[in-house]
């Protein structure tokens, strides 16, 4: 009887570090690879936190202002950089073939009067970001300054495990 | 106790001025702080205030610069639609904007009026107005509307620029209108801080004046009065000792002589009022002796000439007539190179004069007294040798008169007078028969060779009787020649001279048992006076002759020699061997009257000496001490000096 007792503790033991040891793996290989990819608004934009869905419409145009007037504008960074393949990726799920596509298709249709912008560096969205009072922008986390104002993604900051926009980590 | 008194009451005199100067310097120097202060005060205000204002214009230069800079850009974002271009441009625009912002932040720093403020504020509301349309406009243009970007700009932007503009222009002529009324409030400034200190001056001045004469009324007034009394005690001390001199100081012009200050003594002096003596023109040379004028102007002229005291001596005429001589004493007060003044003193040497020819006509009459003492001297020798050679001539005439008186010639008379009374034929008979007959040819045979004897012992003693009358005959002539040649310097060999004077004492020595050793050596003529110096010789041989003969020795000897002393003098001696000099009687045995002989009159080498003076020469006595000798030199000059 205490020799089974034994053996069951040293299983559960045994479990509990591989429990451990695959949680601290399967983490640190998280980390090592993705971060958190940053939405970024005016300051002046009282929205703090937005669904995803909610960001899916702004980011297609089918929402064009915000819910207190503001013209919204859509703030991307140049064809392949990492900033804008996530979001391509993972908001608009579309390939960069298929988001031209989609929004010369808008543009000829008249449902789009302006198109996302596309700045070269982080520090021109985020200095876009700041000039327009209704813009939306994507960054990395460590691009973000106090010129921003960073929103949650359904609830979630950009530091949670849960946050749903990643990029890769440089 | 008085002048204690008067010392007291100056030193608290001293102290009150003192203490008064003291504060007058305390009172100075605080109005002196007062107004460094007030300058420096003034000073800082206007420094301040062109600092502000060049500040306030560097503002808005800087200002209207970022301003400009900032329209600037933003045009140049309306003209691109490259987004990144488009948000550098507006980086740059708010970078402008913020430079602007700062300086419009440091104008409120500077404002001092009101309309300035207000001024101020308006262009911070109409910048912020600005910037709040240039949002609207680069949120416009970032969102790709341009068009709409510009029409705002046009509508709105434009305007509000212009508005900010203006008030920057605004502020701008205000900080001018500020730097005139700085230029105006500096130049105020500067004319009330000169307002300031000529009044503090003047207030300065009020009070240092009445300082001033509150401290002449007090002390200063008894520090004065103790100061003037000093001035006029030493001014009496200054006249009673100008007065108290025994002479006359005097001061005058040094150009006309003319006396402008003389003691009182000048009255006594010439017997003219002193200020007839200043008043008087041409008073000093009018009353120079007329033989003395010419020289003593002349001195007075050369001494002011050469800046030179001047010393002389001459004489002037007194108001009675009377000469007076006069010992003066001047010099000349220079100023700047230039005689002012002629200053000195006049003593009157009328009486020391006097003393001077008394003593003149003294000394000639001694020199005669002298010269006619060593006459004597001479004389007393040849009498003396006279008086030798009368004595022969008396023992020859009593003698003569003796043999006269014994003669036999009385009885040879009654012989014949025998014979003459006989007849002739009787006389045969008496010479052969009478017994005194026939003894008559033996008795005059007998008295003839008595007379015989008697004639030749006569006329031996006529021989001597005539010799010495001879002697006394040569002794008078060279008495007479020497007696005329007095004051007669005479080319003479020193040695014949020598042998004169010998011969006027030969007597004496060969009486006194002197040997005489001549040691002459070969020296040529020199000129002398022959009476003084057969004056000086005689004196020395008489004086050598009484030492010798008190010494009371045997081997009495005088030793004289002749020798040339170098090659200008002749060197004569008279070295005897009698009893010496002491030596305290060496110093003073050529002085007037000092003798060692009873009968001395202390004459003899007194004229000696100066008889070899005044033939350019000297003479000198050494000796041992007492019993030693003495030994006489006399020097003289081989040539006549002029």
């Amino acid at each position: 009887m205490i020799h089974r007792k034994i053996q069951l503790a040293v299983r559960v033991a045994a479990l509990m570090c591989l429990c451990v040891l695959w949680g601290a793996v399967a983490g640190e290989a998280v980390t090592a690879k993705e971060e958190p990819l940053v939405i970024v608004v005016n300051k002046k934009n009282p929205i703090d936190n937005l669904s995803f869905d909610d960001l899916r419409k702004l980011c297609l145009a089918e929402r064009k202002y915000w819910s207190e007037g503001g013209k919204v504008t859509i703030v991307l960074r140049e064809p392949d950089q990492a900033e804008r393949d996530a979001v391509l990726q993972q908001v608009y799920r579309m390939t960069e073939n298929e988001f031209r596509r989609y929004f010369l298709q808008s543009s000829f249709t008249g449902e789009v009067q302006s198109t996302p912008k596309e700045l070269t560096t982080a520090n021109g969205v985020r200095r876009f970001v700041f000039n327009v009072p209704g813009a939306i922008g994507f960054v990395r986390a460590a691009d973000v300054d106090d010129s921003v104002k960073v929103i949650s993604l359904d609830g979630r900051k950009p530091g949670d495990v849960s946050y749903r926009l990643k990029i890769s980590a440089r | 106790m008085d002048q204690l008194s008067n010392n007291q009451s100056s030193l608290t005199s001293a102290e009150r001025f003192q203490r008064g100067i003291v504060l007058t310097a305390l009172i100075v120097c605080g109005i002196g702080v007062f107004l460094t202060f007030d300058l420096y005060r003034s000073h800082q205000s206007g420094r301040k205030s062109y600092a502000d204002v060049i500040r306030g214009m560097e503002l808005i230069g800087q200002l209207q610069y970022q301003m400009q800079e900032a329209r600037r850009i933003m045009l140049y974002a309306l003209a691109t639609t490259d987004s990144n271009r488009q948000v550098e441009y507006a980086d740059q625009s708010r970078a402008a904007d913020a430079q602007a912002s700062k300086i419009l932040a440091q104008f409120g720093q500077l404002m001092t009026s009101p309309d300035e403020t207000r001024a101020v504020q308006r262009l911070e509301t109409h910048w912020k107005s600005y910037l709040e349309i240039r949002d609207t406009l680069i949120a416009s243009m970032l969102e790709g509307s341009p068009r709409a970007a510009v029409e705002r700009d046009v509508s709105e932007g434009v305007p509000a620029f212009n508005a900010v503009r203006d008030d920057v222009q605004s502020v701008k002529e205000l900080f001018q209108e500020k730097a005139n009324r700085l230029l105006r409030a500096a130049n105020s400034s500067f004319r009330d801080s000169l307002l300031r200190l000529v009044f503090i001056l003047a207030l300065t001045v009020v009070i240092a004046t009445l300082a001033v004469k509150t401290l002449q009324k007090s002390s200063v007034l008894h520090v004065l009065t103790a100061s003037e009394a000093q001035l006029r005690q030493s001014r009496q001390k200054f006249e009673t000792l100008v007065n108290s001199i025994d002479g006359v100081v005097w001061e005058a012009d040094p150009n006309t002589f003319q006396f402008t200050f003389v003691s009182r003594q000048a009255e006594d002096l010439l017997g003219f009022s002193v200020e007839h003596w200043m008043k008087t023109p041409g008073f000093w040379s009018g009353r120079l002796h007329a033989a003395d004028r010419d020289r003593a102007t002349a001195r007075r002229l050369e001494a002011v000439a050469k800046r030179a005291p001047v010393r002389m001596e001459y004489r002037m005429t007194a108001a009675e007539g009377q000469e007076i001589w006069i010992h003066e004493s001047a010099a000349v007060v220079v100023d700047n190179g230039i005689p002012v003044l002629l200053r000195g003193v006049l003593m009157d040497i009328t009486d020391q004069k006097s003393a001077e020819q008394r003593l003149k006509a003294m000394h000639e009459q001694f020199l005669d007294i002298s010269r006619r003492a060593g006459m004597a001297e001479v004389a007393t020798g040849v009498l003396h040798n006279v008086g030798n050679v009368l004595n022969s001539v008396n023992v020859s005439a009593l003698l003569l008169r003796d043999v006269l008186r014994g003669s036999r010639v009385a009885s040879l008379a009654r012989a014949v007078a025998m014979l003459r009374d006989r007849a002739l034929e009787d006389l045969k008979h008496f010479l052969s028969e009478d017994p005194k007959g026939k003894l008559l040819p033996e008795y005059l045979m007998d008295v003839s060779g008595h007379l015989e004897k008697e004639r030749l012992k006569l006329s031996a003693e006529a021989e001597r009787l005539a010799e010495n009358v001879s002697h006394i005959k040569d002794i008078v002539a060279m008495q007479q020649t020497y007696a005329k040649a007095g004051g007669l310097i005479e080319i003479l060999p020193i040695a014949d001279l020598i042998e004169d004077a010998l011969q006027l004492n030969a007597c004496t020595f060969a009486r006194h048992g002197i040997e005489i050793v001549r040691e002459f050596q070969s020296v040529p003529p020199i000129p002398v006076d022959r009476h003084r110096i057969l004056q000086i010789f005689v004196n020395l041989a008489s004086n050598a002759k009484y030492a010798l003969d008190v010494s009371g020795r045997s081997d009495k000897r005088l030793v004289l020699g002749v020798a040339l002393n170098g090659a200008e003098k002749v060197k004569i001696t008279f070295a005897d061997n009698g009893v010496g000099i002491a030596p305290e009687n060496l110093t003073r045995i050529f002085s007037h009257g000092f003798t060692t002989k009873p009968e001395g009159h202390g004459f003899g080498l007194h004229s000696a000496a100066l008889a070899a003076r005044e033939m350019g020469g000297s003479l000198i006595a050494r000796s041992d001490g007492p019993d030693c000798g003495a030994t006489f030199t006399l020097e003289l000059p081989m040539t006549l000096n002029t």
